[in-house]
């Protein structure tokens, strides 16, 4: 704004001037004449200016100067080389001024921003503009978080500025939420969705009053859109919307709500961009707001924590995950004796086609390796090779971790002859997955272990090519140190009514849990209700235990493991995207199509390991004190009852009592690590840890996660079965607060399995369930938090807005993943 | 077990599930075959489930069929913590209570000749026969055969081994009668000579399955080496 406000401009100079161009309907217009035409506009429109100017583009200019222009850095340093790949995320500037008297000094007052000129140079600030040269116009750029005001100064014509606000853009796609943040970022959108869009209008408070075109078009990489900024619209119809105060939900956008295309053939999720242009002249230009680059690939800072070249589109439209893939499938059975068999699954066109993934699948007691093909056939049907082999179990577990082996070394020494041959140069050694069922599900884990332990040389693969590791109800016969899934990624999948390897707290071999949390890696969990043991297999006898009504079924337990194995293969061997949200997000908002809507499933996922870039702010193991954090921090609270212990029922019983405060906990044995919180309230309660100083800067960070549950059997979960919800706070240096209430997602804590037994009262074991919010959320409608310098996360229950007033919890693993 | 606590706990429940379980038995009487097999069933499940420590050997009911064997080629056993070679034994063939040969993940009853695992070779819950190879030279005369304690053989020690032998007899495992081990001996016929262990498993152990648990034919088939399907 200026300083003396003597003069009013057009309110949008750029956008008129865009206007234009579309109406003319202009194609692959370049940045220069793009500018070119701005600057006629602007001088057309500013026949009373009497003093020096700078404006941004698509910017009040009322506000440039107070509240500021949002701006957020592209994912690399720009550099002449890469300029024209990462300009679409800086913003046009006109620097102008009716005196020709003197130059235009342009300085900043240091901070994050950097100016370029549009032919890709440099500018260096201060800078001096020759007053011949203007209007100039130059593009912004921010090199990292913060804010800087740009000024320019004239002698004899005053002086303008605009402050610049540069932080994370947390992206357009989504869905509108009935509640705080009002607005939820989403990569994953399914077929029988609709694509909603959203801006906030007090993160981007200088575009108020601005108009814009919605555009949903196919993802294209950073350099695809330098070469080609033509925007084509695919949802049908292209909406045009103005940027109106109030709150995000005030601007939030039908976008694309029939026929939504998830073809994405042996894929997961076809990607696409939101573009907001704003010069409404259907090109992608510095200025518009484009929701799928900001994490796209750029030179060489493309690559995410797990190593994964990342491409990522704005989101995905992802087809039902239950139904078959795009291949026909071929099976083929060969008998080789005692433990030697195998049955392979694969695409029937293998000849024709290159390298594929194999899945190896290890059955369990009484199982029969033919009793997969439900399994098989439906990722093979995506490209895998899936192969199930006989697995000596009865003996045990070393047993069945020596036949996964043998058999794994079997295919894969002889692609020559198996089958005539017919795997030979299509199998991928490097990309492996192993399943396994029940003993065969501790059996995997030993074999791993003993490749770890140097107790077991491979010879035709190597520990590295096992990428990743589930298993399906299995038990823990060995305890805490021979079956264990190191750093490797690894998933089990579990049912509620399991007769067999029950979760029983009697009983250590039947609780599976312990294995996932032995666990140092990626680790998630599926837990289904109402699935039994052999649901998960085609010919088991049914052990079904659960409350009567409850049983899914065999067909429906069976489509929840298929979308899991496919979402978990398409994660693991590709680095798919919208995959990993198949792992985490609770189910009541992110369920595959081909599930029913009446089914619960509780994931858990816990980011750990040495590719994971996590800050753990408390994992309750490190350190005893119950008001000490393992990252350091205080924690403080006046929940009730709040124990740290072992996540091992103590007492052999699922009755509540005083006692074993850990009721229910079927995570460890009494000699594991694994460690946690539980406690209980009636009436507000909260529970808070203090960020440690030199990690409050959250502002590059993607999402607070943390695990919970409810308490099985405690009379405060009876008193009120149902999701139990609560808010989560964060507050920062200033004291300023934003709150979520996590149920606003669609979710809160699943009640525990109704289930009988195991001592009086219903409910089984502790459902830990993963709860992540997006850091953004926090800042949605101004809530004024500062990301850069968070000081507490605090947990408030019992509050009004849960509608919670009693509970029974378990806590743990409370992290930043800096991962998207 | 977790703690004593938990032991007793373990130990009342099995007391009274098994109480309810002879009441029921007797209440459903001993013509309704199915439905009595039925409620051993569910009551071993549950007892298997809640507490195994107090588990009672159980001696099987027949022997049935006994086969020796020498191999050219020895292999190492899985069923039992030493891994023992077997370079010779005997296949017999079992009949046991139904209800303590339901597959399951978690632990179930371990059979024994004498002190020593066997290598149990199916499951037999359908048709009450298992067939089982005892690694070594075996008194068939004197040997008690029995259920015990439930768990994984490949965790049974030589002492955990003794440990059972000596609670099954005083549970009262006897020696099958002499006339009944002849018979066996006699079905099983001559000694034979097998190559190895797969050998022994398609020549001998599958015929056993096939003719005395043929609910397990699949089994068989893979012991065999070939698809049943071109049989």
């Amino acid at each position: 704004m200026n300083s003396e406000s003597c003069f009013v401009k057009v309110h949008d100079p750029f956008g008129r001037a865009r206007a234009r161009a579309r109406r003319m309907r202009w194609r692959g217009v370049s940045l220069l004449s793009m500018l070119v035409a701005v600057a006629f506009a602007g001088v057309v429109a500013s026949p009373a200016m009497s003093q020096v100017d700078v404006t941004a583009a698509f910017s009040d200019d009322a506000t440039e100067a107070a509240t500021g222009v949002f701006i957020t850095p592209p994912v690399a340093p720009v550099t002449p080389a890469n300029f024209a790949n990462l300009r679409i995320s800086m913003r046009p500037i006109t620097v102008d001024s009716p005196s020709a008297a003197n130059p235009v000094v342009l300085d900043s007052s240091g901070g994050p921003i950097e100016l370029w000129r549009p032919n890709g140079t440099r500018v260096t600030l201060p800078a001096s503009i020759d007053p011949g040269m203007l209007p100039q116009q130059l593009l912004v750029n921010a090199r990292h978080h913060g804010t800087s005001t740009l000024t320019a100064t004239q002698a004899g014509a005053g002086s303008d500025s605009i402050l610049f606000r540069a932080g994370p853009f947390p992206g357009l796609a989504g869905r509108e939420l009935a509640a705080f943040p009002f607005f939820e970022q989403t990569v994953v959108i399914q077929t029988n969705s609709i694509v909603q869009t959203a801006l906030d209008p007090v993160r981007h408070s200088d575009r108020i009053g601005q108009s814009y075109d919605v555009y949903i078009v196919k993802h294209r990489g950073a350099e695809q859109w330098a070469l080609d900024n033509v925007l084509f619209d695919e949802s049908g119809a292209i909406e045009t919307a103005t940027v109106t105060a109030g709150g995000i939900q005030d601007n939030v956008v039908d976008a694309w709500t029939t026929g939504l295309v998830g073809a994405a053939g042996t894929g997961l999720g076809v990607g696409y961009d939101v573009v907001y242009d704003f010069g409404m002249d259907g090109t992608l230009d510095p200025g518009d707001l484009i929701d799928g680059v900001k994490y796209s690939e750029i030179g060489a800072a493309s690559l995410d924590s797990e190593g994964v070249d990342i491409d990522e589109a704005g989101f995905y439209i992802v087809h039902d995950l239950t139904q078959p893939g795009p291949f026909a499938v071929q099976t083929e059975t060969q008998f080789g004796g005692s433990f030697m068999s195998q049955r392979y699954v694969f695409p029937a066109d293998i000849a024709n086609m290159g390298e594929l993934p194999l899945i190896q699948i290890s059955h369990g007691n009484g199982h029969v390796f033919t009793w997969y093909a439900y399994l098989q056939e439906h990722l093979a049907s995506y490209g895998y090779i899936v192969s199930s082999h006989a697995n000596d179990t009865m003996p045990g577990i070393n047993a069945a971790a020596a036949t996964t082996l043998s058999n794994l070394e079997f295919f894969l020494g002889n692609l020559d002859t198996i089958r005539s041959g017919i795997f030979e140069g299509h199998v991928d050694k490097s990309r492996i997955m192993w399943i396994g069922h029940s003993r065969g599900g501790e059996g995997i884990l030993r074999a791993y272990d003993q490749i770890v332990d140097g107790a077991y040389v491979p010879v035709n693969f190597r520990a590295e090519d096992v990428v990743v590791l589930s298993s399906i109800a299995p038990t823990d016969f060995l305890g805490p140190f021979q079956s264990l899934p190191y750093d490797k990624n690894y998933h089990m999948i579990y049912g509620s009514a399991d007769g067999d390897v029950s979760g029983t707290p009697g009983n250590n071999v039947a609780q599976a849990l312990h294995l996932l949390d032995r666990g140092t890696g990626f680790r998630n969990l599926t837990y289904v209700h109402g699935a039994d043991h052999n649901d998960f297999n085609c010919c088991g006898f049914n052990d079904f235990q659960g409350p009567p009504g409850t049983q899914i079924g065999r067909d429906e337990a069976q489509r929840v493991a298929k979308a899991a194995y496919l979402a978990l293969a398409k994660r693991y061997f590709e680095g798919n995207v919208p995959a990993k949200d198949y792992l985490w997000r609770q189910y009541e908002s992110l369920k595959p199509i081909g599930v029913a809507p009446t089914t619960t499933v509780v994931r858990m996922y816990i980011e750990d390991g040495p590719e994971a870039d996590t800050f753990v702010i408390d994992d309750f193991q490190s350190e005893s004190s119950v008001n000490v954090s393992s990252s350091g921090g205080a924690v403080t609270f006046n929940v009730s009852n709040l124990v740290e212990g072992v996540l091992d029922d103590g007492d052999g019983s699922f009755s509540w009592t005083p006692s074993d405060p850990m009721n229910g906990m079927t995570y460890a044995r009494a000699n594991d690590s694994t460690a946690g919180i539980v406690f209980d309230y009636n009436s507000a309660a909260f529970l808070e840890f203090e960020v440690v100083e030199p990690r409050r800067d959250l502002s590059r960070a993607q999402y607070l996660s943390f695990r919970a549950c409810q308490g099985t059997r405690h009379p405060n979960t009876a008193a009120r079965l149902g999701d139990l919800t609560f808010e989560v706070t964060l507050r920062d240096g200033t004291g300023t607060t934003s709150t979520i209430e996590i149920g606003v997602y669609g979710g809160g804590l699943e009640e525990p399995y109704q289930r009988t037994g195991a001592g009086t009262g219903a409910g089984w074991q502790n459902e830990f369930e993963t709860v992540r919010i997006l850091l953004t959320d926090f800042e949605a409608n101004g809530s004024g938090i500062d990301l850069s310098d968070i000081e507490a996360v605090r947990f408030e229950f019992g509050e009004p807005s849960s509608a919670d007033a009693v509970g029974r919890i378990g806590l743990d693993d409370v992290e930043i993943n800096r991962s998207r | 077990m977790k703690s004593n606590h938990t032991e007793r706990i373990g130990k009342a429940l099995t007391a009274a599930v098994l109480g309810v379980a002879i009441v029921l038995l007797a209440a459903v009487g001993a013509s309704n075959t199915a439905m009595a097999q039925e409620v051993v069933s569910q009551v071993t499940h549950v007892v298997a489930s809640a507490e195994t420590s107090s588990f009672t050997a159980v001696p099987v009911q027949n022997l049935i069929v006994a086969q020796s064997f020498v191999l050219d080629e020895s292999y190492r056993s899985a069923w039992s913590k030493e891994r023992p070679e077997v370079k010779q034994g005997t296949v017999i063939v079992v009949r046991a209570d139904k209800s303590l040969l339901r597959p399951r993940q978690s632990e179930m009853p371990i059979l024994f000749v004498n002190d020593r695992p066997v290598e149990q070779t199916n499951f037999g819950y359908e048709s009450g026969r298992v067939v089982a190879i005892v690694a070594g030279e075996v008194d068939l005369q004197s040997a008690r055969i029995y259920f015990g304690t439930p768990g994984t053989a490949e965790s049974v020690d030589a002492a955990t081994g003794r440990a059972e032998l000596e609670a099954a007899v005083a549970a009262g495992a006897r020696a099958f009668p002499e006339a009944r081990v002849a018979k066996a001996l006699e079905r099983g016929g001559e000694p034979v000579r097998v190559a190895n262990r797969g050998a022994l498993y398609a020549k001998v152990v599958a015929k056993f399955i096939d003719r005395f648990s043929p609910q397990e034919a699949e089994r068989a088939a893979m012991y065999r080496g070939f698809d049943p399907a071109n049989r």
